[in-house]
């Protein structure tokens, strides 16, 4: 039977775990550790990824893709009967940054953007979390002294924006160049980083962006989504990990929180897209 | 005196612009960033580019560095000059290989003033087999590209700027080169000079020379 081809987008900015989701997975798939879902065959160059298990392995950070990476997950899936030819490229965060701040799509990335059948969007826990103490410009208003912009100020560009902004403004660019649905799996990723983990991905993502959150659900029928909380490395290797994860290997300390809030394995995000895409 | 403008990327949030002795705009800063970024699989290596970027009316050559020392893996330094085209035409290029210097610490100021333009070195490049793979190359009817396979950078470097320097003023602009660990397939620039390949070459109709063994075969066309 001849494999369905399924291209993903991976949409994430520097160092919101992309690649570290990509090992991870590689590295469960591999392993068998996705219950019914499992690799027929590798198609492209892995080298990456298996140097990125490694990097894993050795409780260090994957490395960061370079702007001009032609780096590629494609891998045969079977899951039951069902055969999957999968692409996810993946692409340097810059280029998506560098894309938003200059208002102009990078060429492939608005290639696949209008080709994707489906799509992850990676935001960064720890980035997210809501602020101890709100920013000095709002405590100068508040206290009614001269809240008026320094001769210093930088002046306002969209490289000022907060992530859940940019987010949304990445989202509002792609649905323009888009008629089709376009399925997202939002990845918050580094979850073992979240003080409120407790609340679930979904609950999460409305209290802490909220802005986001209201987008998605406004546009449901063209963004449909589902959230997940993954951590691909399982801990933070700066802290040092816990000893009961240290011994592990790399593929059973990276897990997922589906939005149901249960634990999950790191395909529970491409199960979703597939089901959404078929 | 005669100056050149100089850049400086880094590994900020992201491998962006750290300093600059001219305005770059976002969208220049995009369109050179592929130019002044890398991966590199020894800590030791260094890459060096040249490509004309019409957007900015000059030509960019640029030295690329690992930076393990920032927090993030796979971080790079890179160093670019930006040769204005009137620059490129009329004067001797040699010499600015020795203004591309790896920071050394975080005083990145000295990165924010226009330089000097350097005198030419006493000596000039080494003539050797890799320098001859160039020339012919670059003199070539065969526009395809060109991956040289050559196992010591440092003699590149020097003589891809004597070839620079050889090449006619007005044509400078067009002759784009990067060195690198490992050449790679649909590469954007005119002249690939690595110790290896990878992946699959042959959309492109690249032109493998490796200069490294002197027999009948040492000139390959892919595709």
């Amino acid at each position: 039977m001849a494999a369905t081809q399924v291209n993903f987008l991976l949409l994430g900015e520097q160092a919101t775990g992309k690649s570290s989701l990509l090992v991870a997975l590689y590295g469960t798939l591999v392993n068998q550790r996705a219950e019914n879902l499992r690799i027929v065959r590798t198609i492209d160059d892995v080298e990456f990824l298996s140097r990125g298990l490694l990097a894993f392995g050795r409780q260090e950070s994957v490395r960061r893709t370079e702007v001009d990476s032609q780096a590629r997950l494609i891998v045969e899936l079977a899951r039951g009967e069902q055969r999957v030819s999968l692409d996810i490229p993946d692409r340097s965060g810059e280029l998506l940054k560098h894309t938003l701040d200059s208002r102009l799509w990078d060429p492939d990335l608005l290639e696949q953007v209008v080709s994707a059948d489906g799509a992850m969007l990676f935001l960064r826990a720890d980035r997210l979390e809501p602020l101890e103490h709100p920013q000095p410009a709002l405590i100068a208003e508040t206290a009614g002294e001269d809240a008026s912009p320094s001769a210093a100020a930088p002046a306002w560009s969209p490289a000022l924006m907060e992530p859940d902004a940019r987010a949304v403004d990445l989202l509002q660019a792609l649905l323009a160049q888009r008629s089709r649905p376009l399925p997202v799996a939002v990845i918050i990723s580094a979850w073992d980083s979240v003080s409120a983990a407790a609340l679930g991905p979904r609950e999460w993502l409305s209290q802490s962006v909220l802005l986001l959150d209201q987008y998605l659900t406004s546009n449901v029928a063209r963004l449909p989504h589902a959230v997940f909380g993954v951590s691909a490395q399982g801990g933070d290797f700066t802290a040092g990990l816990p000893a009961n994860l240290a011994g592990e290997d790399p593929w059973d300390r990276a897990y997922v929180v589906a939005p149901s809030g249960q634990r999950d394995t790191l395909a529970a995000p491409i199960i979703w897209l597939l089901d959404a895409v078929s | 005196m005669e100056a050149v403008d100089q850049l400086l990327f880094g590994y900020r949030d992201g491998h962006q612009l750290l300093a600059a002795s001219r305005t770059i705009s976002p969208r220049q800063q995009r369109e050179l960033l592929p130019h002044v970024d890398a991966s590199f699989e020894r800590s030791d290596a260094r890459q060096l580019v040249g490509i004309g970027v019409p957007a900015l009316d000059a030509y960019l050559l640029g030295a690329i560095w690992p930076a393990p020392e920032r927090p993030r893996p796979g971080a790079v330094w890179a160093h670019a000059l930006l040769i204005g085209t009137d620059q490129l035409a009329r004067l001797p290029l040699l010499g600015l290989l020795t203004l591309l210097e790896r920071p050394r610490d975080d005083h990145l100021e000295r990165y924010s003033r226009r330089l000097p333009w350097p005198a030419l070195p006493r000596e000039g490049a080494r003539l050797a087999p890799f320098s001859r793979a160039l020339a012919w190359a670059l003199h070539s009817t065969d526009p395809s590209p060109v991956i040289v396979l050559w196992d010591f950078p440092d003699v590149a470097e020097g003589a891809l700027l004597a070839l620079l320097d050889e090449t006619p003023g007005p044509e400078r602009m067009a002759l784009s080169f990067r060195t690198r660990e490992s050449a790679r397939p649909s590469s954007p620039y005119r002249i690939q000079v690595a110790s290896d390949v990878s992946g699959q070459l042959g959309a492109a109709r690249e032109i493998l020379i490796d200069p490294r063994y002197s027999g009948p075969d040492s000139v390959s066309a892919t595709g």
